[in-house]
C-alpha cells in the first residue's frame, strides 16, 4: 500500500513538473476522468464487452491446453503431432495473427481468439512439462497398490501439476489481457476497451488513455486473483 | 496360495550380469529373509518379483495378483497426512489404518502431513501402508532402516504379528534383524 502511495506521489510530482496534461496527465486528472467514465452506461458496456471476450479466450486456452497436454502426456504420437502447431503459435507475432483473424473472422470476436492463442501454448507446455516430471517411483507405488486413475490423479498428478499450473496461469492471465486489448486496438470492434484506447490516441486525450489503462490493470489483477483463488480451491477440493 | 517359485532368473544391465540363473522358493505363510552385499541384485530381484522389471530369463510361478511392498525409499504422498497415505490403499479400512499407525507409535501423528514427518516416522507410515493393504505376499526392502533400536523392536513386533500367515520376503543387511525376523535366510553373493 505504501508503495502504491509512493508511486502516485512520484507520478503527481512528475505531472506537476512537466505541467502539460497532453504529455502527462496527473493522477488527480485521471481519477476525475475515471469517475466521470464510471457514471456512464457505455463504460460498463465496454468493460463487459472486453472482459467477456478476454475471459472466454483465457478459459478456452486454459481448458484446451490442459486437456491436450494430458492427452499428449499419455500418447507420445499426439505430442509429436501437436509440436509444430504449438511452436508456430508461440513464435508468430501477435500482430500477424490479429490481421489474419480480422480477415477470417472480423473484429467482433477477435480478442477471444487472440487471448486463446496467447494462453494455449503457455498452459499446454507447462502442463506437459509437469506431467513429464512425475516421479516414476510414485507411479510404480500406485501400480503395486492397484490405485485407480482417479486416485492417481488425486495423490500423484494433481500435487505434481499444481506448481506448474500456478506459474503458467499467472503468466497467461497477464498475457491474455495484454494481447486481447492490443488486438482490439488494431481491430477496433465497437464498445471495446481497445477502441477506447484508440480514440484516446486520436483525440490526444492522455487522461482518457491513463483512465482506461488503469481500468485494464484493475480488471486484469482482479481476474488473476479470482482465478488463482478458484484454482487453489479446486485443487484443495480434488485433494480432499 | 502355494509356495512362490522363482526359477533360473537372470538379469543384466549394460552387459553386467546382476542375477545369473537365480532360483528361490518362498514357502507359503513363511518369512524369508535375503541378505547380501550391496550390488548383488537383491533390489533387482524384488523389482522382478513385483513385476516392475522384466527378467531376461527365467520364470516365476504362483505369484499372487496383489503384493504389499515397502520400497527402499518411502514413496509417500508428501502433501497428504500419514493417515491418508495409509488409507489410500484401503479406503474402507480407516479404523484399521489408524490402529496400525498407532501400533507403530504414530498415534499422535495421524493428521500430520507426510512432508512434516521425520525420516523414521515416514518409514513407519510406508510400513503401515503395506500392512493395511490386503495382499497374500508382503515384500519389504530394508524396512527397518533408519529406525532407532527401541522403535525397530516395536515395529518388527507389529510387522510379525500383522503378517502372520502371509508369505513375506524381506531384504536386509542386518544379520541380527534377519535372525530375529525370518523363518529362513538366503544369502546372495556378488558375481
Amino acid at each position: 500500500m505504501a508503495a502504491v502511495v509512493f508511486a502516485l506521489l512520484v507520478w503527481q510530482a512528475a505531472a506537476m513538473l512537466v505541467n502539460e496534461s497532453l504529455l502527462l496527465a496527473s493522477p488527480v486528472q485521471v481519477a476525475g476522468r475515471l469517475f466521470s467514465l464510471i457514471g456512464t452506461e457505455s463504460f460498463w458496456q465496454t468493460v463487459g464487452f472486453t472482459t467477456l471476450r478476454i475471459v472466454s479466450g483465457f478459459l478456452l486456452g486454459f481448458f484446451t491446453g490442459v486437456l491436450l497436454a494430458v492427452l499428449a502426456g499419455r500418447f507420445k504420437g499426439l505430442e509429436m503431432l501437436l509440436h509444430p502447431f504449438v511452436v508456430t503459435i508461440k513464435s508468430i507475432p501477435v500482430a500477424s495473427f490479429v490481421i489474419l483473424v480480422l480477415i477470417w473472422l472480423g473484429s467482433r470476436h477477435l480478442s477471444v481468439f487472440i487471448s486463446f492463442l496467447m494462453v494455449f501454448p503457455v498452459i499446454y507446455l507447462n502442463t506437459l512439462q509437469g506431467l513429464k516430471a512425475t516421479d516414476v517411483k510414485m507411479l510404480e507405488m500406485a501400480k503395486m497398490y492397484h490405485l485407480s486413475f482417479a486416485k492417481k490423479l488425486k495423490y500423484i498428478y494433481v500435487p505434481q501439476l499444481q506448481p506448474f499450473l500456478y506459474s503458467a496461469c499467472s503468466i497467461a492471465l497477464g498475457l491474455s489481457w495484454k494481447s486481447g486489448v492490443a488486438a482490439e486496438l488494431i481491430g477496433r470492434p465497437d464498445f471495446s476497451m481497445g477502441d477506447m484506447l484508440y480514440m484516446a490516441k486520436v483525440h490526444m486525450d492522455t487522461a482518457d488513455l491513463f483512465a482506461w489503462t488503469v481500468v485494464i490493470i484493475l480488471l486484469s489483477q482482479l481476474f488473476e486473483k479470482l482465478f488463482l483463488l478458484l484454482m487453489k480451491k479446486g485443487f484443495e477440493g480434488v485433494m480432499k | 496360495m502355494s509356495d512362490i517359485i522363482l526359477k533360473n532368473i537372470s538379469k543384466a544391465y549394460d552387459g553386467k550380469q546382476v542375477l545369473n540363473h537365480f532360483s528361490l522358493t518362498l514357502p507359503e505363510g513363511k518369512r524369508t529373509c535375503i541378505m547380501g552385499p550391496s550390488g548383488c541384485g537383491k533390489t533387482t530381484l524384488l523389482n522382478i518379483l513385483c513385476g516392475l522389471q522384466k527378467a531376461d530369463e527365467g520364470e516365476i510361478r504362483n505369484l499372487p495378483g496383489k503384493i504389499s511392498v515397502v520400497f527402499q525409499e518411502n514413496r509417500l504422498c508428501e502433501q497428504f497426512t500419514a493417515l491418508e497415505n495409509v488409507r489410500m490403499v484401503a479406503p474402507e479400512k480407516t479404523e484399521t489404518a489408524k490402529d496400525i499407525l498407532a501400533s507403530l507409535g504414530l498415534v499422535n501423528d495421524l493428521y500430520q502431513k507426510a512432508a512434516s514427518l521425520s525420516g523414521g516416522m515416514k518409514r513407519r507410515v510406508a510400513i503401515a501402508r503395506a500392512l493395511c493393504f490386503d495382499a497374500p505376499l508382503v515384500v519389504m526392502d530394508e524396512p527397518f532402516k533408519g529406525l532407532d533400536e527401541e522403535t525397530k523392536e516395536t515395529v518388527m513386533e507389529t510387522v510379525m504379528q500383522m503378517t502372520e500367515g502371509k508369505t513375506v520376503l524381506i531384504i536386509t543387511h542386518d544379520e541380527q534383524e534377519a535372525r530375529r525376523f525370518a523363518d529362513h535366510i538366503v544369502i546372495m553373493q556378488e558375481h
